[in-house]
């Protein structure tokens, strides 16, 4: 069919196919800015203007335009930028930028029509646009400030408040009822500075993301953005049962379909075995997955995969594909899948190091220090509780993608959304028999991963069909197969038994844990490794113990979450805590605090669990805490969320609203950073002729903004500004290695290589700056304002250092590399608090506010930081509150949307605040620890413990829906 | 293989029954529904029907002796309904609710009412307002009535409440599991001046449902999902057909 519409103005005829969307349409027109997030208008990420109204192109049809007008952001793209774009920009209010032009859109469309926008209507337009990232905080700043801009106002400089601390750094204070705290908008961080910092040029301030105008201009920056000449496009078979034989496959029909170049499974791909976690070499035991199997073990499992012309006629051969099953029991839960009659589920005979395969334990992790037994028999009270953790998953708007080809020498080319390139190379090679070097893996910006992403999780399916092909390929899963088919949180069920003294010290901690990782391994090894280290280091007592039973099941498979492990044991944890308190009729925060690490406690357990374990007897010296700014982020807090409400009948149960009662909850908050001798990060700096400098990492920036943080920590070594650090992540062939982006490792571990690296250059600088100045010694040449200073006040700029190395004289490329791994893993730690309420007639609970303050050292970029913990608490919220899978009869996921599976929206936020609290990690580059973690670890708790308070009902299972509550409450009734 | 065959735009009212009445044909209104399941399905095509070319998206009031009809074309986006003065606060608040913005520009609603989304919180919102429907623009029927019959094929064209004074007594009550989140159950309610009494409810029945006595709670079948179980949602019923009553008799 022909179709004529406008596009950005121009009249646009088009023959279009009548199953086309208007997505399709504008995406094959160029306009790269209309993403794809989902096939129903869900997400946003694929809306327009049409007829100057924000729409969603992915659930309309091309032939529904005929005869419009459609707007996309290229129709702002000049060489300045459009002030809605620079407000975006000034306000850091796009991650990984995926939605941001949907997001420029709808506000140019807001401004349009109410060049003064109320919050409320900010919010409004934006509920139609899903992010995971912002929170939607700097976004709704944005906005607001660009409709300032737009109108003609100026606005203030977007940056951080410095507020002065509380506390002496050490103590605790009491808090002042009446002091009410900053006033200033939720999007602006409030920073409380340490006097151990000094001041510095670039660390520390509010730098624009390096990558911030691609963003907002939706220039080409994602996978599906760049296309191959003759790709095809895959389509991925799965299985409708959750646990089955494949009998037999009959492909002949799908191979018969004109268009069709490949289609794979079992009974043509060689069975290579691997684990497909993105982890370092080697990978954990057990390597019990393949490419394409002859069972299938969850709904959603890979059956067979097609390559064809076209996505149409590759989802058509899909379903000519005929598949005889042998159906099987199933189970999906770990405590079931340990009975002695459940189904085995990994029955095959060329799985090697399966724990129990009968009685599906995958592996079995032990550690103890001193002896919890004889501790709990010394202790003045034992208490246990028994918590469960359900599945949620990262939800990315990019779902997974990848494109695979060869290259001119034959050498295999994967472009991919990944966090882990060199990982996915070294894990490729041997399924497609190739050697490492004729792999290469390309990183392109990814749309969000927050672990989903570290996984080799389809570049195979890619790989084999470009090979098998000779044609380039490109897979995307759509938002079903993201939710069935990708990974997911672990589900755990946890027993704390603590022995306490009666003046509530306690003695002993034994945490027993079954870990869910559905069918297959993957991350079930380090996910609840971490869970133990999580659990078991934030208290100090002698004896403590884990015992933990990682265990398959028929649910989608678990992986890596942002927080790995820990969200599910703090929640555990802070709410056992919570409840002991309450036993021992102690206040809570007192109780916490008379136990919890302090600078200089040892983290006693920590080295006897891990990838690298160490046996207790041969540990000479424990690591220790060497930084903790708890006590300022519990004063923060505390006064943010009006802690002393408390204690006010009136507050809590409001004489107005008689079924209403309100409560306050706090969780105390400890995560890691990196892991010790392991996580390894590479950078190399060569300078260019201007005195700028290319900067090369194999770090990857998910939308974290690490690419910029590096920079910054380059640029501060160097003297220079960020703009003159042009930073580049990955690609195997030539950035340097990296583990990627996971552990909360890219500031500390990845930025520490940067400083590295950066140093040496320095040292040739001024090298070479002292002998254009005559002066003896290089090291008091001093690198600021990109110039070399001499002592004497002469100075050389860095340009002229470059010009002369490059064409005068001593001829060089001056560049430096490094590579950097930890011995240690610091500590962050926050203080998480929230404010809710509760209907005790039908469970309903609203949160109102959560306010995070945290203690994660300098913060390179305190606006980039900030994001980080907003994002990462409204993900936290989702898992607190709202999002689950759920599951029929036949463990087939029945809310594989998102609606059904509900994350929240830019019109039903709680208030949130956020609070920087300084401190001076030596360890870590310019004082800086992680930050991007632990914002999901005591959000379940601080709700869980408010809901406590407010209606005395102790919740031991999330989320907390309004059915659960209501049959909680009443229990407590009857 | 690809699943649409034809798409029409009819220019007439005549031309899109007709259209409409062939057996493989889909009607389309916005298409935030129709064109995603279209486009999932597959299997042996269909013909699309486009309406968008009709002039079926105007809001008219009409006064007469007191009372107020407002009606609807059914091709008004829900967007459009949050933002007309002439529509009654209540319902642009349940078109605000019903969907998120971007699919509020698009959907409309005559897609809303065709599709019968038992949690949808608009026609809750319209039942209680007493809405009727026209059908093929000539017979007019309760939407209660269209609700429970579901008249397949059969082409919206606009949609019409009558509200008698000023100050008809409203209120709208929901249980969910966020603030903006589809309803578990809602109820929406209505009293006129002469004391006549409306509650409509999402999320107990097959469509969203009226329910005219107290003693009519105990005969609702609802469905039970993830989100809650029969016992919860007769439970949340009787709650807030309770709280929607005190509401209005305020
Ligand atoms: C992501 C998403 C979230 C949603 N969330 C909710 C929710 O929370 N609550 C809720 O209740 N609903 C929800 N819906 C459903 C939504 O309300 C409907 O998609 C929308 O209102 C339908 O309007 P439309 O004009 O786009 O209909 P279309 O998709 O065009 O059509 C829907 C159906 O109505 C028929 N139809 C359309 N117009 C007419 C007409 N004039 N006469 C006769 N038949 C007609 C079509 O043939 C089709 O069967 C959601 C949908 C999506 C995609
Ligand atoms: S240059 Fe060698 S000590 Fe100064």
């Amino acid at each position: 069919m022909k179709i004529a519409f406008k596009l950005n103005e121009k009249i646009v005829s088009e023959d279009i196919e009548l199953y086309e969307t208007l997505l399709q349409l504008l995406r094959r027109k160029g306009m790269i800015s209309v993403r794809y997030g989902s096939d129903t208008g869900e997400t946003g990420a694929s809306a327009v203007l049409i007829n100057g109204k924000l729409i969603n192109t992915d659930c309309m049809l091309a032939a529904q335009i005929d005869g419009h007008e459609v707007i996309t952001v290229e129709w702002f793209n000049q060489s300045e930028l459009h002030p809605i774009q620079i407000a975006f920009v000034a306000t850091g209010a796009m991650q990984s930028g995926y939605s941001t032009p949907a997001m420029i859109l709808g506000t140019w469309a807001l401004i349009k029509k109410n060049p003064n926008p109320s919050e409320s209507e900010v919010r409004d337009m934006l509920s139609g646009i899903l992010d995971r990232e912002t929170a939607y905080i700097k976004p709704v700043e944005a906005v607001l400030r660009a409709a300032a801009l737009m109108r003609g106002e100026t606005n203030e400089p977007f940056g951080p408040i410095y507020l002065p601390p509380l506390t002496d750094g050490s103590n605790p204070a009491e808090v002042d009822p009446t002091d009410v705290g900053p006033i200033a908008s939720a999007a602006i961080p409030r920073v409380i500075p340490s006097k151990d910092v000094p001041e510095m040029a670039v660390v520390g301030k509010p730098e624009v993301k390096v990558d911030a105008v691609r963003l907002v201009k939706g220039n080409p920056a994602f996978t599906d953005d760049f296309e191959e000449r003759g790709q095809l496009t895959a389509k991925v078979l799965r299985s409708p049962h959750a646990h089955a034989r494949i009998i037999d496959i009959d492909d002949s029909k799908a191979v018969a379909l004109p268009g069709v170049h490949a289609v794979l499974h079992y009974k043509n791909m060689p069975r290579t075995k691997y684990a497909s976690g993105g982890q370092s070499w080697p990978n954990p035991h057990p390597h019990d997955q393949v490419s394409f199997d002859n069972k299938v073990r969850h709904v959603g499992d890979r059956v067979a995969a097609v390559a064809a012309e076209t996505e149409q006629i590759a989802k058509e051969a899909i379903k000519l594909i005929k598949v005889k099953y042998e159906v099987l029991p199933h189970v999906l839960d770990e405590i079931e899948a340990l009975e002695p009659d459940s189904p085995v589920i990994h029955d095959e005979d060329d799985t090697e190091e399966i724990f129990n395969a009968e009685r599906n334990i995958v592996l079995r992790i032990e550690a103890e220090r001193g002896n919890v037994e004889k501790g709990a028999e010394e202790a003045d009270h034992v208490f246990e509780d028994t918590f469960r953790v359900h599945q949620v998953q990262q939800v990315p708007i990019e779902p997974h993608i990848s494109v695979a080809w060869l290259d001119g020498d034959e050498r295999l080319v994967v472009r991919t959304a990944t966090q882990v390139p060199f990982h996915v190379r070294r894990m490729l090679a041997p399924l497609v028999n190739r050697d490492i070097k004729d792999v290469r893996v390309i990183k392109p910006r990814i749309g969000g991963g927050f672990g989903a992403k570290q996984e080799m999780l389809i570049e195979d399916i890619v790989a084999h069909l470009a090979i098998a092909t000779r044609r380039p390929v490109k897979l995307e899963l759509d938002r079903s197969e993201e939710f069935i088919g990708s990974r997911t949180r672990h589900p755990q069920t946890l027993t704390f038994t603590t022995g306490v003294t009666k003046e509530g010290k306690l003695v002993s901690q034994n945490l027993r844990l079954i870990g869910n990782t559905g069918p297959y391994g993957t991350h079930g090894q380090t996910v609840q490794t971490v869970a133990g280290l999580r659990g078991l280091t934030s208290y100090n007592a002698e004896n403590k113990k884990f015992d933990c039973d990682v265990v398959y099941t028929n649910i989608p498979v678990a992986g890596a979450y942002r927080g790995y492990g820990a969200p599910q044991a703090e929640f555990a944890l802070e709410a056992h805590m919570e409840d002991i308190a309450h036993a021992l009729e102690m206040d809570p925060i007192e109780f916490k605090r008379l136990n919890w690490v302090k600078v200089g406690d040892e983290l006693n357990i920590a080295p006897h669990l891990g990838e690298r374990a160490v046996d207790p007897a041969d540990i000479e010296e424990y690591p220790r805490i060497t930084s903790n700014g708890i006590e300022e982020c519990v004063a923060q807090g505390k006064r943010a969320i009006k802690w002393h409400l408390k204690e006010d009948p009136n507050w809590t149960s409001p004489k107005e609203k008689p079924n209403i009662r309100r409560g306050l909850g706090f969780a105390f908050c400890m995560h890691g950073t990196a892991i010790p001798f392991l996580d390894m990060g590479g950078c190399s700096i060569k300078i260019n002729d201007d005195g700028s400098f290319n900067m090369l990492v194999g770090a990857t920036d998910l939308g974290t903004g690490a690419d910029t943080v590096l920079g910054q920590i380059a640029a501060e070594v160097l003297g220079v500004s960020l703009s003159d650090i042009q930073v580049y992540s990955s690609d195997t062939d030539v950035t340097p290695f990296d583990t990627g982006a996971y552990a909360s490792s890219t500031t500390y571990i990845s930025g520490t290589a940067a400083k590295l690296a950066a140093e040496k250059v320095r040292e040739r600088l001024k090298e070479r700056a002292a002998k254009m100045l005559n002066v003896k010694e290089p090291c008091t040449i001093e690198l600021r304002d990109k110039k070399a200073h001499a002592p004497d006040g002469s100075f050389v700029s860095i340009e002229d250092i470059a010009m002369e190395a490059f064409h005068l004289e001593d001829h060089e490329q001056i560049m430096g590399t490094a590579s950097y791994v930890s011995p240690e893993c610091p500590a962050p730690f926050a203080a998480q608090f929230a404010e809710i309420e509760v209907d005790i007639e039908t469970g309903q609970v609203v949160v109102q506010k959560l306010v995070m303050a945290v203690d994660c050292g300098v913060a390179i970029n305190p606006v980039t930081a900030s994001g980080q913990v907003e994002g990462g608490m409204l993900q936290a919220l989702g898992y607190a509150h709202c999002e689950e899978y759920a599951f029929n009869e036949e463990g087939c996921m029945v809310n594989d949307s998102l609606g059904p599976y509900k994350i929240y929206r830019a019109d039903e936020m709680p208030d949130f605040e956020v609070f920087l609290i300084q401190t001076m990690e030596d360890s870590g580059p310019f004082g800086a620890k992680a930050v991007a973690e632990i914002p999901k670890d005591g959000v379940a708790p601080a709700i869980r413990n408010a809901i406590l308070h407010a209606t005395g009902a102790a919740i031991n299972d999330i989320p907390f829906t309004p059915e659960r509550v209501w049959e909680k409450i009443s229990e407590l009734r009857n | 293989m690809p699943s649409v065959l034809a798409y029409h735009r009819p220019v007439s009212l005549k031309e899109a029954i007709e259209l409409a009445s062939q057996p493989n044909a889909i009607v389309v209104g916005g298409g935030t529904d129709a064109v995603p399941s279209i486009l999932k399905q597959g299997g042996d095509g269909v013909q699309i029907v486009d309406l968008q070319e009709l002039d079926f998206d105007k809001i008219s009031v009409l006064k007469e002796s007191g009372d107020k009809q407002v009606t609807i074309g059914s091709m008004t986006r829900i967007s459009e309904i949050e933002t007309a003065v002439e529509i009654p606060e209540i319902l642009r608040n349940l078109a605000r609710r019903e969907l998120p913005s971007a699919l509020r520009n698009q959907a409309t609603l005559g897609g809303t009412i065709a599709l019968a989304d038992a949690e949808s919180v608009l026609l809750a919102g319209l039942l209680a307002f007493a809405a009727e429907i026209e059908i093929n623009g000539e017979t007019w029927i309760d939407l209660d009535e269209y609700l429970q019959t579901k008249l397949a094929k059969e082409i919206i064209t606009s949609i019409r409440i009558t509200t008698g004074e000023e100050d008809l007594l409203t209120s709208f009550q929901s249980v969910s599991r966020t603030p903006m989140d589809t309803p578990i159950v809602s109820a929406a309610a209505t009293k006129s001046n002469g004391g006549k009494i409306r509650v409509a409810f999402t999320g107990v029945g097959d469509t969203p449902i009226l329910v005219r006595a107290k003693n009519e709670l105990k005969a609702l079948k609802p469905k039970e999902d993830f989100r809650g179980s029969v016992a919860y949602r007769s439970h949340l019923a009787s709650v807030l057909y309770q709280r929607v009553m005190m509401e209005i008799s305020q």
